[in-house]
């Protein structure tokens, strides 16, 4: 190829991983070929490199001059990963190995297995920008169709939330916290402004958070330290109640003109109509929820999922597909025993060893917090499988090591899967495949330090039938992999631990893997369970 | 919660421009390895993974700095040979962690400069193949003869490439201002290509073609401002 602007295109192909093996190929043998090619390719790379290295000047988001771009997202890589069967090792590769080996004076041996974890190997955490502006913190009640991906706990960015019926609150950056009623349509602008286009809300603006806006359609609210009430009526008037403290009312698109500007007090409470025509009419506190109040809904709320959660749970204890089920009850009697269910509803005893027991997905439920480096709990299960399917509601507080375990078997056998997180969010099922070939199948990026502190049902599937790795999060399918040609056989789990390794291998580093959150229900099913049925476990299990 | 503190900047850290490109980098200290890394406040802090505080033998924290001046001199080159093998980025960059990590581990503090880079070459190498073995086994792979070639030619031409790398400032200035904008969004870290083709309203083809003709402009711009140089 003397062409040098096909020869550049080719580079650009591998670089934007484009190119095929082929392609690639054709690349090396250019590059063995011709100095100058080497040359040119280094340079390229060296100008692409030392791109990426050049710092900041401009806003980070892409400007006016590029049509209209919205900001960019910053959480995925930027580059296509290569992923797909496995297959490479020739007789070179192993001489340049061992050459470096003998340069280096190192036990090979040793760096030969390390160097096959190499794969296990963490990126680093980028740089995390938050864009959210509240917290979602208890809702009652929800019905629509956006609101089933909203998480208690999760973090709100600007823009729309619409939804049927139910209560939300929202606790705003700002130090506001808003309790909202649907069917309600509210644009939540900044930490400190948000447009109520219908609905009801009551928010409660303490002196930090004071200067807190909500713009109606027929009024714009600004808040001076208080507790108000806004309602938008079906015929498109707006009432605005004051309990305490006072606000400030001003044509909508007036800019807040002073001219418009009225003050309410507590006590106050007026209806504004479609013309900006307003009237006082008589307070009604009760009618709109307070934080408290909701509270004690949510709480109510939360007792009947717990119960529809209990009707499941004892379902399963007649499921024979399931080798084990630690539903994390705390056993009163003997609270350093979890409890668990084999095949044929045969009791397994799990050994607590440091964990301590707290609240749930629901706070009449329990679960057991792994935080400390010791903290686990020691199972053992018997039998061999086809295929498995790991089930777990956790709620991960921090990813602080290089792997989080969910349940790892002891060491690293063949066919003895490790169900864990890496430090990058990944969810990861590490298979020993026979004759060496350890191989991760990963999920990425479930986690980040937005999913931090939220309960979520994490479902990993090894189907050796249709030779595929399955990983749920929250019900829906997120990667689906195929399996590695070296596997094979049956897989086994023996003796394990939960949120923690036993027995890790030397060449593992840094070895300790203790889980940082809570689990609150964990089941290994023998078989593939098919979408449907981790939608259903994540439905009635969802807090 | 982990505790943020700022980093100290002697002299030695002074030359390391902390950039979001490089955090996650190897910095030495106190007799401490850390990395470069930035908290939760967006301000740097430091994380030690290895190496005594404070206690260090005059010697000991003698042979710290040696080895960051080396590393330090030698790592833009080691970055690029690591990506010249692997292509991806971000790869790179783990690769280039545990390249950092294996090299401080096994330093020797009696390697003057040269060797010190054979070593360092060869340490990358290694790490970029066993990565490779690993994690892009479907993936076809340059040879150990070409990785060879490759390395040895980074490592005669390393004034060259750091020349053009010092050019480039200037060349991208002398852009459109389009070309820049795009540069500036496309080079973001951890930027989706994809993604940013969409929100563009092109197809990620005409992006990457885009970048590449950007990539070629500045190609023939850093050589004629390198020549300039040899001439004035």
């Amino acid at each position: 190829m003397n062409n040098r602007n096909a020869r550049l295109e080719l580079m650009r192909r591998c670089l934007d991983a484009e190119a095929t093996n082929e392609e690639l190929a054709q690349l090396e043998e250019l590059l063995r070929a011709d100095a100058e090619v080497r040359r040119e390719y280094l340079r390229y790379l060296n100008i692409e490199s030392a791109l990426a290295a050049l710092p900041d000047k401009r806003e980070p988001v892409a400007g006016p001059r590029i049509h209209g771009a919205a900001p960019l997202p910053t959480r995925e890589s930027r580059w296509p990963r290569f992923l797909g069967p496995a297959g490479w090792l020739t007789a070179a590769a192993m001489l340049l190995f061992s050459s470096v080996l003998t340069l280096q004076t190192v036990n090979r041996e040793r760096d030969e297995a390390r160097s096959q974890m190499i794969g296990e190997i963490i990126a680093r955490p980028a740089a995390v920008r938050d864009r959210g502006v509240a917290v979602l913190t208890r809702t009652a009640g929800l019905q629509g169709a956006a609101s089933a991906n909203w998480q208690i706990g999760g973090t709100i960015p600007p823009g729309l939330m619409k939804w049927d019926s139910g209560l939300l609150q929202l606790e705003f950056y700002g130090g506001a916290t808003v309790v909202a009623e649907g069917p309600a349509e509210i644009e939540i602008l900044d930490e400190s402004r948000v447009v109520c286009k219908s609905g009801r809300i009551r928010a409660r603006v303490p002196e930090p958070a004071r200067g807190f806006a909500v713009v109606a359609p027929t009024v714009e609210l600004v808040d001076l330290g208080t507790d108000f009430g806004l309602d938008i009526l079906d015929n498109g008037s707006v009432e605005v109640h004051v309990f305490d403290g006072a606000v400030e009312l001003f044509d909508v698109e007036s800019n807040r003109d002073l001219a418009t500007r009225r003050q309410l007090n507590a006590g106050d409470a007026v209806s504004v109509d479609r013309d900006g025509a307003s009237k006082p009419i008589a307070s009604r506190n009760a009618d709109f929820v307070t934080p408290g109040r909701l509270n004690l809904m949510s709480d109510v709320h939360q007792q009947k999922t717990h119960r529809d959660w209990q009707a499941f749970r004892d379902s399963l204890q007649d499921d024979p597909r399931v080798v084990a089920y630690f539903p994390f009850e705390r056993n009163a009697s003997d609270d350093r025993v979890l409890t668990g269910y084999g095949r044929n509803g045969d009791v397994i005893e799990g050994a607590i060893v440091g964990c301590e027991w707290t609240h749930g997905r629901w706070s009449s439920k329990s679960s057991l917090q792994f935080k400390r480096p010791g903290d686990r709990v020691r199972i053992t299960v018997q039998g061999e499988f086809e295929s498995l399917t790991y089930s777990t509601w956790v709620r991960v507080d921090g990813l602080d090591r290089m792997h989080s375990s969910l349940l790892l078997t002891d060491g690293f056998r063949e066919n003895a899967p490790h169900w864990q997180i890496r430090r990058d969010g990944n969810l990861v099922l590490g298979v020993q495949h026979p004759g060496n070939n350890a191989f991760n199948y990963q999920a990425r990026s479930i986690f980040d330090a937005f999913r931090l502190g939220q309960w979520m049902h994490l479902v990993t599937v090894y189907d050796a039938g249709r030779s595929l790795v399955k990983h749920y999060v929250n019900g829906e399918l997120v990667r689906k992999q195929r399996l590695k040609s070296s596997a094979g056989g049956l897989l086994e789990i023996g003796n394990a631990t939960i949120g923690n390794w036993s027995e890790p291998e030397q060449h593992h580093q840094p070895g300790i893997r203790n889980l940082n959150g809570c689990i609150d229900e964990l089941i290994v099913f023998g078989e593939v369970l098919d979408g449907e049925e981790v939608r259903h476990i994540h439905e009635v299990g969802r807090p | 919660m982990k505790a943020c503190t700022n980093l100290g900047r002697s002299s030695l850290e002074k030359a390391i421009a902390v950039t979001p490109e490089n955090e996650g980098d190897a910095l030495i200290k106190n007799g401490g390895f850390y990395w470069i890394s930035f908290g939760k406040c967006g301000n740097l802090v430091e994380r030690r993974v290895g190496g005594a505080y404070g206690s260090m033998q005059k010697s000991d924290r003698e042979q710290h700095d040696q080895f960051l001046r080396l590393f330090m001199e030698h790592e833009e080159m080691l970055r690029l040979f690591v990506r010249s093998l692997l292509f991806n980025m971000e790869e790179s960059r783990e690769v280039m962690q545990e390249v950092a990590i294996v090299l401080w581990r096994k330093f020797d503090g009696s390697l003057d400069n040269a060797s010190f880079r054979r070593w360092a070459f060869g340490v990358a190498r290694m790490e970029a193949l066993a990565f490779r073995r690993d994690r892009a086994r479907d993936r076809h792979l340059f040879g150990d003869d070409v990785a060879e070639l490759l390395g040895r030619t980074i490592q005669d031409e390393s004034s060259g490439l750091e020349c053009e790398r010092n050019a480039l400032e200037t060349c991208v200035r002398k852009l459109r201002p389009d070309q820049q904008d795009l540069l500036q969004s496309a080079y973001q870290p951890g930027v989706n290509l994809k993604g940013l083709a969409q929100k563009l309203g092109w197809t990620s083809m005409t992006l990457y073609k885009k970048l590449h003709r950007i990539r070629l402009q500045l190609m023939d711009c850093t050589q004629r401002e390198m020549a300039a140089e040899e001439y004035s």
